[in-house]
């Protein structure tokens, strides 16, 4: 599974925005990853925990999960396609284009360093 | 100081860019690059021994095979009479960099389409953007109909969808209409060819389409 490579780009994003500050602590890093993403919450958390280091050897993982949501160009109906994954309109018929549940971003870090 | 910041940052944001050069860089070399993906065993590189010579006569092409260990895929490509680079990694996957390192070695002289036969593993591959103007998966009937809808993502990125083994239909107690019913649900737009890259059956159709989608991707 890649999400080991996953984590090290995420602690490598964390890491540069530390770095940016001086070396801040990393004390949070929140992630967005879609239910469509091909990432699995769990060996994700598992493989961060397993390599963060320096300033975000103490960082926490927090995972959003996103669920599917697709609309309809044709006719403008969104929908949330259930386990079944059907990608096609249940109104017009036509394929749907999937709007959320395929992303993978670090939305946000949260760092603490010495107040001046 | 602390504080939280927005970031808004693709995890892969690293490999999307060069990803990006890549693409940039096919183009000024007029090369289609086609990036075949599967499941360990699904007939990749059967389905290239076929695929090939019927695109010898209008293109010269070079293959780029990924594995865990061994060169036996590059040697099997090379009986063929193409040009083939092996890259051995223990990554689930191939990314934008080492595609970039393999292209270096076919410079001298560059071949009009370039296949990429990624790892097999049909999670991880479907992450990384390569720079290719085409993606395929190849899926064997054999694995079972359910798999598009339990491993979508892959279905899903690709332009073409091509289920292999057809000849073992028969044998394999699955239903092709909905094995096709799964690939259409979470891939509305694919093309679909149901193919034996043994055999040879439904091979032509396959060939035209790629053919097709090389010519739009050299911009001819």
């Amino acid at each position: 599974m890649h999400e080991a490579g996953i984590a090290a780009e995420i602690l490598e994003i964390a890491q540069a925005q530390s770095a940016l500050l001086g070396g801040a602590r990393v004390a949070e890093v929140t992630v967005r990853v879609g239910d469509m993403s091909g990432v699995a919450p769990e060996a994700l958390e598992f493989a961060f925990e397993a390599l963060r280091e320096g300033e975000a050897s103490g960082a926490v993982l927090v995972i959003k999960r996103i669920a599917v949501l697709a609309r309809c160009e044709t006719c403008g109906t969104d929908s949330r396609p259930g386990a079944d994954l059907v990608l096609w309109c249940a109104v017009c018929g036509k394929p749907l284009k999937v709007l959320e549940g395929e992303e993978l971003m670090v939305e946000s870090i949260e760092l603490e360093g010495d107040a001046e | 100081m602390s504080g939280r910041v927005a970031v808004e940052t693709p995890v892969l944001k690293k490999n999307d860019e060069y990803a990006a050069g890549n693409r940039r860089w096919f183009a000024e070399l007029g090369m289609a690059v086609i990036n075949i993906m599967s499941a360990p065993g699904a007939g990749k590189t059967t389905l290239l021994e076929k695929t090939l010579p019927m695109l010898a006569g209008r293109y010269s092409c070079a293959v780029i095979e990924g594995d865990l260990q061994t060169d036996l895929d590059a040697e099997r490509i090379r009986k063929v009479g193409v040009r083939a680079h092996q890259i051995n990694t223990t990554c689930c996957h191939l990314d934008a960099r080492m595609v970039g390192g393999a292209v270096e070695t076919f410079l001298e002289s560059p071949p009009d389409v370039l296949i990429i036969e990624n790892i097999g593993n049909l999670v991880c591959p479907a992450s990384y953007d390569l720079g290719e103007s085409v993606k395929v998966t190849l899926f064997s009937v054999v694995e079972g109909a359910d798999k598009p809808k339990k491993y979508p993502k892959m279905f899903r990125m690709s332009d073409c969808v091509v289920l292999n083994k057809a000849d073992l239909l028969p044998y394999s107690g699955v239903e092709l209409d909905e094995l096709l019913s799964n690939v259409r649900d979470v891939s509305p737009e694919a093309a679909v060819f149901t193919v034996s890259a043994r055999t040879g059956e439904g091979l032509a159709g396959w060939v035209e389409w790629l053919a097709a989608r090389v010519e739009k991707a050299r911009g001819r």
